[in-house]
């Protein structure tokens, strides 16, 4: 590893100067603003049921067609999305908040607390944390801070280790040295230091990890431990369609297209900082 | 080091790895508020009857004591019993286990058979119109919701275009193969039936495709990434110096030594294939460990859970250990340490 230090605008000028990582932003950016304004744009209430009008088909009246309680899809494809995105930012966030600290403890106090820490990464990592995440989500109940826990508490080591290997970096630098001998507290290094030096590389990695997280997130919807219905969420409105897709295909198709636009637009955004990154490391 | 030092050690760590799933997992299920026995009753189940099955699995005990009892009973062999169907847990899982095998390393031959020549193609012309493409394909392909993809393959080549069969690994007409392998193509083989044997091949199709082609991405983006760096070395610009032909220095020069790291990698792409075979074995109706794993968490069917999560959890860490020694035979500069 090279440079610890990334100084994060230079990186989003870079990003943006390059065509793939304007593009990645754009799509992200559209699909925050279009959820934000949701209410403004929606032309129905999402949970509305209109049955005298169920599984119609696109038209100009219901872009996206109704779904069987004939809730119009556009509406509700709309609102999906800040669930959707919701879920995706906060469980990556409660995920880095506890991945920083414990990577900066395990890596700055060393000894058994590091050894320990180790240890849980080992087992963490020797498996699928989307098996993780719905043995969690499984036991409990269905609900949106469920599922941002079940999220967070499968995906949190791989936070922790870039945090640590950052930490155990930094506080080699000779700078740390002249800190100590100044006389600074072990928290002062820590906090004033070394976390300014772990936290962007941390939100980089939870940047490339955000297309991911939204993938788990409606994975959980989908197979039914995510946010119950009636609500919105774009996973669970694909597996709401699934079983008459042959004859009403748009009901799971635009959710299910929604989820892939949005991690496309994040891959993007995550593929160019890490080659950025590479380059710099070189 | 000697090779067998290594691997007893190895053993030795993956044993302590898949102890640490086991309990994590064990905890997560009998910590957490969830009624296996309410969720398979119903809410109108007697008291007295659910009293006698709590009873019955043990979870009338302390937890500390089910825990000692889940330990002492997994040095047997002994995965417990499944409440839904009601049998030996490690039973259940050896009738399933063949089918997400057979689903698993389909998809992983589909991922090497994309995913290497993409890389290839992708480094040779990089920052070319083909590269580009090919990335943004492999990109496509790690950003599509695999149970989406699944349903819109289906809609179309199933429902639409009937060219491809639907869910299940067999027709129903078509008898199913005397059990040798539980791989239905090579059971069929063996058999020399061949009716079923193309049948099993056509519903194996589409879930192989959608599990490898999102785990060709990951290969591709590390053979480019590996080619490009084998681009740079010295050998191949003296090659190219001595004027050897351009064929045989991508072959032998680029290619074969580019193509080390990937087996590396096989051992995490095919944990990805297991991950992935959970949505996928769901939306095709495949019998295997993934829609196995997926009915056991809605039923809180806990000794299910448990077993099942420390079988991906073995498979896992065998298929790594093996690649790890692999690796030592492919790339003789690299010792056991």
């Amino acid at each position: 590893m090279g440079d610890p230090c990334v100084k994060i605008p230079g990186l989003v000028r870079e990003l943006l100067r390059r065509r793939l990582g304007l593009i990645g932003v754009s799509i992200v950016v559209t699909i925050s603003i279009i959820s934000i304004l949701a209410p403004l744009i929606a032309p129905y209430d999402p949970l509305e049921q209109r049955l005298e009008e169920r599984l119609m088909p696109p038209s100009l009246q219901h872009l996206m067609g109704t779904d069987k309680l004939g809730r119009d899809v556009f509406s509700r494809v709309l609102y999906g999305g800040r669930i959707s995105l919701f879920i995706a930012l906060s469980s990556v966030g409660l995920a880095v908040l506890i991945g920083i600290l414990i990577g900066l403890v395990s890596g700055y106090f060393g000894g058994w607390i590091d050894n320990l820490f180790m240890r849980i990464t080992d087992i963490f990592l020797a498996f699928p944390s989307l098996i993780l995440a719905l043995a969690i989500a499984a036991m409990l109940k269905p609900g949106m801070l469920n599922v941002i826990m079940a999220i967070s508490l499968s995906t949190w080591t791989q936070y922790a280790r870039v945090a640590r290997a950052i930490t155990i970096q930094v506080k080699n630098e000779p700078y740390i040295e002249a800190i100590v001998s100044v006389g600074a507290s072990g928290a002062r290094i820590l906090l004033g230091h070394i976390a300014p030096m772990v936290i962007p590389q941390v939100l980089i990695q939870a940047m490339i990890n955000m297309g991911g997280a939204i993938l788990t997130a409606a994975g959980l919807g989908f197979l039914g431990f995510g946010v119950p219905p009636p609500t919105p969420e774009w996973g669970l409105m694909v597996s709401e369609g699934r079983d008459i897709i042959q004859s009403h295909w748009w009901i799971s198709t635009f959710p299910g297209l929604m989820i892939f636009l949005s991690v496309v637009g994040f891959n993007l955004i995550g593929d160019q900082l890490r080659d950025i990154l590479d380059v710099r490391y070189r | 080091m000697t090779i067998l030092n290594y691997v007893i050690r190895r053993i030795f760590y993956m044993l302590f790895v898949i102890w640490g799933i086991a309990t994590i997992v064990f905890f997560i299920t009998r910590i957490l508020p969830g009624d296996p026995v309410g969720a398979i009753l119903g809410p109108q189940a007697p008291q007295d009857v659910v009293d006698k099955i709590r009873r019955e699995y043990g979870f009338d005990k302390p937890i500390y004591v089910q825990y000692i009892d889940f330990l002492t009973k997994i040095v047997r062999g002994d995965l417990g019993r499944s409440i839904a169907t009601n049998r030996p847990v490690i039973y259940d899982i050896g009738e399933r286990f063949p089918a997400t095998f057979e689903l698993a390393t389909s998809a992983l031959i589909i991922a090497l058979i994309i995913g290497i020549p993409a890389g290839i193609v992708s480094a040779l012309r990089k920052d070319k119109g083909i590269d580009h493409a090919l990335r943004i394909v492999s990109l496509f392909g790690v950003s599509m919701p695999v149970f989406w993809l699944g349903l819109m393959l289906l809609l179309v080549f199933y429902y639409m275009l009937g060219l491809l069969p639907g869910p299940g690994r067999l027709d129903p007409y078509i008898k199913e193969p005397p059990r040798i392998t539980g791989l239905l193509t090579i059971d069929s083989l063996l058999t020399g039936n061949i009716d079923a044997f193309f049948n099993a091949l056509s519903h194996l199709i589409l879930p192989a495709f959608v599990l490898g082609y999102l785990s060709s991405a990951y290969i591709a983006r590390v053979t480019r990434a590996s080619i490009l760096e084998t681009l740079r070395q010295d050998h191949v610009k003296f090659a190219r110096s001595k004027g050897l032909p351009r064929n045989k220095i991508l072959t032998r020069h680029i290619i074969k030594p580019s193509l080390i790291p990937i087996v590396t990698i096989i051992g995490l792409v095919y944990g990805w294939l297991l991950e992935g075979a959970v949505l996928t074995e769901t939306i095709f109706g495949w019998p295997g460990l993934g829609s196995y794993l997926t009915r056991a968490m809605i039923y809180m069917d806990y000794d299910s859970i448990v077993g099942g999560v420390m079988v991906v959890a073995l498979i896992y860490s065998v298929i790594n250990l093996i690649v790890d020694i692999l690796y030592v035979y492919i790339d003789p500069r690299i010792r056991y340490g």
